[in-house]
């Protein structure tokens, strides 16, 4: 496995009024394992507030705090070796406006991708050279370099930062929610190019969404977060056509036929559940 | 595929553009870049150099220059003058017509040096001795107050801008630190900023001023005065750039930065303190009234620039007397220059705000 | 089947350049008690068009030419007075995002109470059973307390919620709804659909939808309008441009994302 969670568990104090903490702890992230293979295409599905934003950051490191392992290529991800991590694991931001500063040229928003590694790319034609090729990669033309993201569109702007993303080749692409404020045509595009990427450069990706339509495209395995917790991990025709959680099925019936399950309570997990195997590489929690 | 034909602009070139239409504002900019030349080139323009006195014409009233000689044009001049005291023992100045002294351009005169070092005696006009010219009239020992004005911009100007840099750079990285890491550092940065605006600026003026050794020279007194004003003038500035940035580091681009690797000093001074440059700018350019005006304050009073140095403000001090500005009102010229400064570098700083806001209201749109 | 809502050759152009087409002769009816799809990616003018219909038009643009004929009244043509009272009280909006349609310092219930306030004849009381009627024909919970709380207080898909309880507080004839559901979770989505299908049999009003999502559109809806850059590329029931699409930009949508 390229890429493993072990147990991560994130904590964040429930703050009251205007100082005051209460003692109690909201478990955003509640014991969680996962692994993706190399060259997989991985989806975390849920709704918000189920922790997927928050175990996505966890992987690139933007938290820290957790209990827990990160383990890349067998070795687990600290102080010493996260400079080596960022060089392989980059993500896509959701929101194109805003995850490009909107002061830099589209030359130095991809170039500073490029920070982590200075002696990679010495010279400033080396650098240059890679800039352009990877606008080229993503489908845009060189004269962009020296605009400015708020003349592009929103795929266009998705584009960018995913050739940001790569310019350092990383092996492991996070995507969060990485196409869901597009269009749906323009999201057919960055997702045909994502694929056809994944295929040049042998790209891991673990792609983060609440958008079932998107996931059943372009993932071989999906899990399913609720409340902090996998709930349910299998492949995607599994998944899609034979659920086993509740809540994967409500899910599935909301987002598929538009029926909403009216609940009295939310559904229940038991605090001991854990991740069964009910069929081959089909696991739900139970 | 975007391809516009028209060129690229950045968010600085279009707010230069609005900032063009304001012609108001542009108005105040060419006065504030001709005072500030007036202050550069203090010696080149005046006729005398500030310590230039001469009390047979003290309160000397503003000397006329005549283009007309006996209905004739003629080559500007100017008359001789003549004291005479009336029953009161008051002053009274009179043209002594029969002396004529034309006005000279670049004429020698007091000597002074140009850049520091090199000693020249040019200056761009004056009148030959013993004529005197007193553009806007005379101090009480003779000096002559247009002379003095330009000699005192450089003090009153100067403070402002180096004053302002000062705080500037204090306030944006106690801000930027203060705003990105937020916890206990933000907490004690926050009240210390608190602590040195709850003092009445004045009262801390005076204190910091009385702190000062007596006997610096009043260069030294110069730049303890600058510290000393910047000293007051951090704190405000640091606490807005604090709140812009404890909003902005939630930005995704400042997330890909991290992600990127980039260290978190690089993050703060690369990808959020140029957000703030908007409002810092425009903050700047309204405190630097308020420098002027300190050291016009302290000056006034006496503990700033001394004699024989000239500053707007200790020049105003001499018209501190009802009696003098009424038979003497030029001495308050100088205040008519502070007022302009100010009001010029309140309407830049308004312009700037206008021309930039529009930028900070797009940039979260698409 | 009357039509209440009747658009005719609508155009909306940047002020001041005639070229630039936001909308650009659009025609299409609303039935009463009907649900209207209006689809098409960002920049085809759908939003637009839902605005003009209560003159709320973007300063920056003007309307060129056609009639939005609303129970006989042309609404370009209105005063300023007559527009007021359609607004909300015969025709009204939910937005996008309940957070900046919602005032932050008012209750939610004082924000409904003002919408009986200046449509209806209502007295206090009886305005305040209507408020109670209402939160519960939306589906929220102990209405009682709800209306206490403020808007920052709600959930996403409870604030929506509410904001189609004020909608229809004055018994409007029509609603127009811009990307209700965009910022919602899946789960309240069907939520949100599940009400407008109940809002609609119940109090028999009509709904202009207006949404990038043809999935919910071809669900919902009874009719669909598919826009294309200001154009309408397509108009059909709900089962033929969801079976047989015939444009291309139709198909392209159809084809985006199938299962």
């Amino acid at each position: 496995m390229l890429l493993e969670l072990k147990n991560i568990t994130k904590e964040f104090p429930v703050k009251t009024g205007i100082a005051g903490t209460t003692g109690r702890v909201v478990r955003a992230v509640d014991r969680v394992s996962l692994g993706v293979e190399e060259g997989e295409s991985l989806s975390l599905v849920g709704e918000s507030g189920c922790g997927k934003t928050t175990l996505a950051r966890i992987v690139m490191q933007l938290i820290r705090g957790y209990e827990g392992q990160v383990i890349y290529d067998s070795k687990p991800v600290d102080k010493n070796n996260i400079a080596s991590y960022r060089k392989n694991v980059q993500m896509v931001f959701q929101d194109p406006y805003s995850s490009l500063d909107p002061r830099y040229t589209i030359r130095r928003v991809i170039g500073e991708g490029m920070e982590l590694d200075r002696l990679r790319f010495k010279t400033q034609q080396e650098r240059e050279l890679r800039i352009q090729q990877m606008l080229k990669s993503v489908h845009l033309s060189h004269d962009m370099l020296n605009r400015y993201p708020h003349e592009f569109s929103g795929g266009e702007r998705q584009r960018i930062a995913i050739a940001r993303a790569l310019v350092l080749n990383p092996k492991v692409l996070i995507l969060d929610e990485a196409v869901s404020s597009l269009d749906v045509l323009v999201q057919e595009e960055i997702l045909k190019l994502l694929a056809r990427l994944q295929k040049q450069m042998n790209l891991t990706y673990i792609f983060i969404s609440h958008n079932l339509k998107v996931v059943k495209r372009i993932s071989e395995r999906v899990a399913v977060m609720y409340k902090g917790r996998i709930v349910e991990l299998a492949r995607t025709e599994d998944i899609f056509n034979n659920p086993q959680h509740q809540y994967t099925k409500d899910l599935l019936m909301a987002a598929l036929n538009y029926k909403s399950v009216v609940r009295e309570d939310q559904i229940k997990i038991n605090d001991n559940a854990k991740l069964f195997e009910y069929a081959d590489g089909h696991y739900v929690l139970g | 595929m975007t391809n516009k034909p028209y060129e690229s602009m950045s968010e600085f070139q279009m707010a230069l553009r609005t900032f063009s239409r304001n012609r108001v504002a542009l108005f105040c900019v060419l006065v504030l870049f001709l005072l500030y030349m007036g202050a550069i080139f203090a010696d080149f323009l005046s006729p005398y150099r500030y310590d230039n006195e001469d009390r047979r014409y003290s309160y000397c009233p503003p000397t006329q220059i005549h283009f007309f000689d006996d209905g004739a044009p003629s080559w500007p001049f100017v008359y001789g003058i003549d004291l005479e005291y009336n029953e009161y023992h008051k002053r009274i100045y009179t043209e002594d017509r029969s002396k004529k002294y034309p006005v000279k351009l670049l004429m020698k005169g007091d000597e002074y040096r140009l850049l520091g070092f090199i000693p020249i005696k040019t200056h761009l006009w004056g009148v030959e001795a013993p004529g005197r010219v007193y553009l806007i009239g005379a101090d009480s020992r003779g000096r002559d107050l247009w002379s003095r004005i330009l000699y005192g911009s450089r003090v009153s100007l100067s403070i402002g801008l180096i004053g302002v840099f000062i705080s500037f750079t204090i306030g944006l990285l106690v801000g930027g630190i203060s705003g990105y890491y937020g916890g206990r550092v933000d907490n004690i940065l926050m009240r210390i900023a608190e602590m040195v605006m709850m003092v009445p600026g004045f009262y801390l003026l005076l204190a910091l001023r009385a702190a000062v050794p007596p006997d610096f020279n009043s260069v030294q007194v110069y730049f303890a005065i600058i510290i000393i004003l910047s000293f007051i003038g951090w704190a405000g500035l640091a606490r807005i750039i604090r709140g812009m940035c404890l909003s902005l580091r939630e930005r995704e681009f400042v997330m890909a930065a991290k992600s990127i690797g980039l260290s978190d000093f690089k993050i703060i001074v690369r990808h959020i303190l140029p957000h703030t440059l908007s409002y810092s700018i425009f903050a700047v350019m309204l405190s630097i009234p308020g420098y002027i005006l300190g050291e016009s304050a302290l000056s006034l009073i006496g503990l700033g620039i001394q004699d024989p140095f000239a500053s707007w403000g200790n020049m105003l001090s001499d018209a501190m007397s009802i009696v003098k500005i009424k038979f003497y009102p030029w001495i308050l010229v100088p205040g008519f220059f502070i007022f302009i400064t100010v009001i010029s570098f309140n309407v830049v700083g308004d312009a700037l705000r206008d021309a930039l806001d529009p930028m900070l209201k797009s940039e979260g749109q698409g | 089947m009357k039509n209440l809502l009747k658009i005719r050759d609508l155009t909306v152009c940047v002020e001041h350049q005639d070229n630039k087409k936001i909308v650009n002769q659009v025609t299409f009816d609303v039935k009463d008690a009907g649900i209207v799809g209006l689809v098409g990616g960002s920049g085809s003018g759908k939003t637009t068009t839902g605005y003009a219909i209560l003159g709320l038009l973007d300063p920056a643009l003007s309307v060129t030419s056609g009639q939005i004929e609303y129970k006989g009244q042309d609404l370009l043509k209105a005063s300023d007075s007559e527009i007021r009272k359609v607004r909300g009280g015969e025709i009204g909006m939910i937005f996008q995002e309940p957070l900046n349609a919602f005032n932050p310092v008012f209750s939610i219930g004082y924000q409904i109470d003002e919408m009986l306030q200046y449509h209806t004849d209502l007295g206090k009381n009886q305005r305040e059973a209507r408020i109670l009627e209402l939160l519960d024909l939306v589906g929220l919970p102990d209405p009682k307390r709800l209306i206490k709380n403020y808007p920052h207080q709600l959930s996403g898909g409870m604030r929506q919620r509410a904001m189609i309880a004020q909608a229809i507080a004055p018994n409007p004839d029509l609603i127009i709804a811009d990307e209700p559901t965009s910022n919602l979770d899946v789960t309240h989505q069907a939520r949100i659909i599940e009400l407008f299908q109940k809002i609609r049999t119940e109090l028999k009003l009509s709904i202009l939808l207006i949404t990038h999502d043809l999935g919910m559109v071809g669900h919902l809806c009874d009719e669909v309008a598919v826009m294309c850059k200001g154009n309408i590329v397509e108009f059909g029931t709900a089962e033929e441009i969801v079976s047989d699409p015939q444009h291309q930009y139709t198909k392209d949508l159809m084809g985006a994302l199938k299962l």
